[in-house]
């Protein structure tokens, strides 16, 4: 995923992109290419960067490539439907549904599921992280237990989850809750572990109590880790979300892969994909966006 | 023990236990009083305890052995009546230079509106007026390590513990400093206690010189120095430091040095 923030980038036409592999004999004239690409800079966004434009070509090529494949019918639409009717079949969920809910109500419970999640994970996580970063005893009580849950997969407790909680809400919501846990927990605790000893130290001397080391010096230090943290368990929670939909639910985007799947409904199942995919994306700017706001000075002293 | 000094050091001694069993004496009986308002340079090879004895005066670490005592107050951890500069500014990146300023009056619940006044006038005195706004990583090193001891100063403490605070700046940027701390001694007054390991600020930027040398550190110089006292008077330091007589301090000290250290 690329660090440059590409979906605020005004989308590039497919021919634009193509221009520079398509080079005349006499190559590209110099001089035209460059006061196009001055007025760009100067008129409104910022020239898009080479990597980025490398990426868009990378996904219009794969595009393409699905294109050609449906439009040579070398695969049955029943495996593969066309972009074409992919895109009409995702306009159709957002207007009239699927399995009696329309594209944003699934959506809409899928994210109250990941965010209820988070919130629990954050809530739990974070002071975890800080007695497994701060004390001793701390981290010889919470680490086996972070260690044991972390390296288990998701779909492997949910039995044992809808055993006990039943296949409600309550059950996915602890599932993605249980996901998210340790990328907190563990970003957490190694950003209090690595708040500069000096920081602490000169605190101390202007007369900071512990609480107020804590509070001024140790949670703005730990904050970058944590936002890294949250980012990485998103994508965590995100993945098990869908998962958990797959078991047992009457709505969500992952229950509307699965009820599609069951109906052969191919297109609906790769627009589901498709917006699973761009909803992860979505998280990934979202958090990049709140810590170049709020930690913008991290790893730059 | 005088205990109408404004720092006193009685037999103090300091050992470290080693990760693998036994310990590492660090200081050694270290016995010294500072009287208020003096500027005193604590010099030193590396290695030798100086950092130890700072940061035993500012009560991170506590001693071995011996004890400290600051205005008749006995140190048993750190407070706010000893300020420090290190050698790493250690500015708070999410604050802005006023906000570090003024870092130490937001623990006190002092006012937004007198701590920005009280910052601005710290920043003024360290050559930082109208510099409040900028964000730490915008300022150059010089620039920071002025930052960290207005930091200091706004709270106001009875002592001024500034370990290696420019040795981490160039040497122009370094002649510059020293003479803004002689300029902030003279206009606050303040008793600063100022470690380094360079003969020419050892001799330059004190009235008073005391030699480390160690491990065990022990002291084995200590006596007054006239030439930041002249250079306030004069103005100018370029011109004391190529003086004959501090020449010849300075070859005399460099004796004291390698005579006491282990290379």
């Amino acid at each position: 995923m690329s660090l440059h923030p590409a979906p605020f980038v005004r989308p590039v036409p497919v021919t634009e992109l193509s221009l520079p592999f398509i080079v005349p004999a006499e190559g590209v004239p110099r001089d035209a290419d460059q006061t196009v690409d001055r007025q760009r800079t100067t008129i409104s966004l910022p020239a898009i960067p080479a990597r980025v434009a490398i990426s868009l070509g990378t996904i219009a090529g794969f595009l393409a490539l699905w294109w050609l494949v449906t439009a040579l019918q070398l695969v049955p639409a029943l495996f593969l439907p066309a972009p074409g009717a992919v895109a009409e079949r995702l306009l159709r969920l957002a207007n009239e549904g699927f399995v009696d809910a329309t594209l944003a109500q699934h959506l809409g419970a899928s994210l109250m599921r990941v965010f209820a999640a988070l919130l629990a994970a954050l809530v739990l996580g974070v002071p975890a992280g800080f007695a497994i970063g701060l004390s001793a005893v701390g981290r010889g009580i919470l680490d086996p237990v972070v260690e044991f849950l972390r390296p288990i997969p998701p779909l492997a407790y949910l039995p044992l989850v809808i055993i006990w909680a039943g296949i409600g809400e309550t059950a996915k919501v602890l599932v993605i809750a249980l996901a998210m846990l340790p990328p907190i927990i563990i970003a957490t605790a190694s950003g209090v572990r690595a708040v500069d000893r000096n920081r602490v130290n000169v605190a101390r001397a202007l007369g900071a109590t512990p609480a107020q080391v804590l509070r001024f010096v140790v949670l703005p230090s730990t904050l970058p880790a944590l936002l890294t943290g949250t980012r990485i368990s998103l994508g965590a929670g995100w993945s098990t979300l869908v998962a958990a939909e797959l078991v047992a639910a009457t709505r969500g985007v992952g229950f509307m892969i699965q009820s599609a799947a069951n109906f052969l409904a191919t297109d609906v199942v790769l627009a589901g994909i498709i917006v699973i995919a761009a909803v992860a994306f979505a998280f990934e700017c979202a958090v990049r966006l709140i810590e170049r706001t709020f930690v913008g000075w991290a790893g730059r002293g | 023990m005088t205990v109408s000094m404004k720092l006193t050091i009685f037999r103090l001694g300091m050992r470290f236990p080693l990760p693998h069993g036994g310990e590492v004496e660090v200081l050694r009986d270290v016995n010294l009083d500072v009287p208020a308002g003096e500027l005193v340079l604590l010099l030193g090879a590396s290695g030798c305890g100086k950092s130890t004895l700072l940061n035993a005066i500012a009560g991170f670490t506590t001693p071995t052995e011996g004890e400290v005592w600051v205005d008749k107050r006995r140190v048993t951890g750190p407070g706010a009546d000893r300020g420090v500069v290190l050698q790493t500014d250690a500015l708070y990146p999410w604050l802005n230079a006023r906000d570090n300023v003024a870092f130490g009056l937001r623990l006190r619940s002092i006012a937004q509106t007198e701590r920005t006044v009280r910052a601005e006038e710290a920043l003024a005195l360290v050559g930082l007026a109208g510099k409040g706004d900028h964000a730490t990583w915008q300022l150059s090193g010089g620039q920071r390590q002025r930052v960290s001891l207005a930091r200091a100063l706004v709270a106001d403490p009875d002592i001024l513990l500034m370990d290696e605070p420019l040795g981490a700046l160039d040497a122009l940027t370094r002649e510059q400093m020293q003479d803004l701390v002689l300029e902030v001694w003279q206009r606050t007054g303040k008793t600063i206690v100022f470690v380094t390991h360079s003969l020419d600020e050892a001799l330059y930027l004190g009235t008073r010189l005391v030699v480390l040398a160690g491990p065990p550190g022990q002291i084995v110089l200590d006596e007054p120095l006239p030439f930041a006292r002249r250079a306030l008077r004069e103005g100018g330091g370029a011109k004391i430091k190529s003086a004959p007589d501090f020449a010849a301090a300075r070859e005399r000290l460099r004796g004291v040095i390698f005579a006491g250290a282990q290379p």
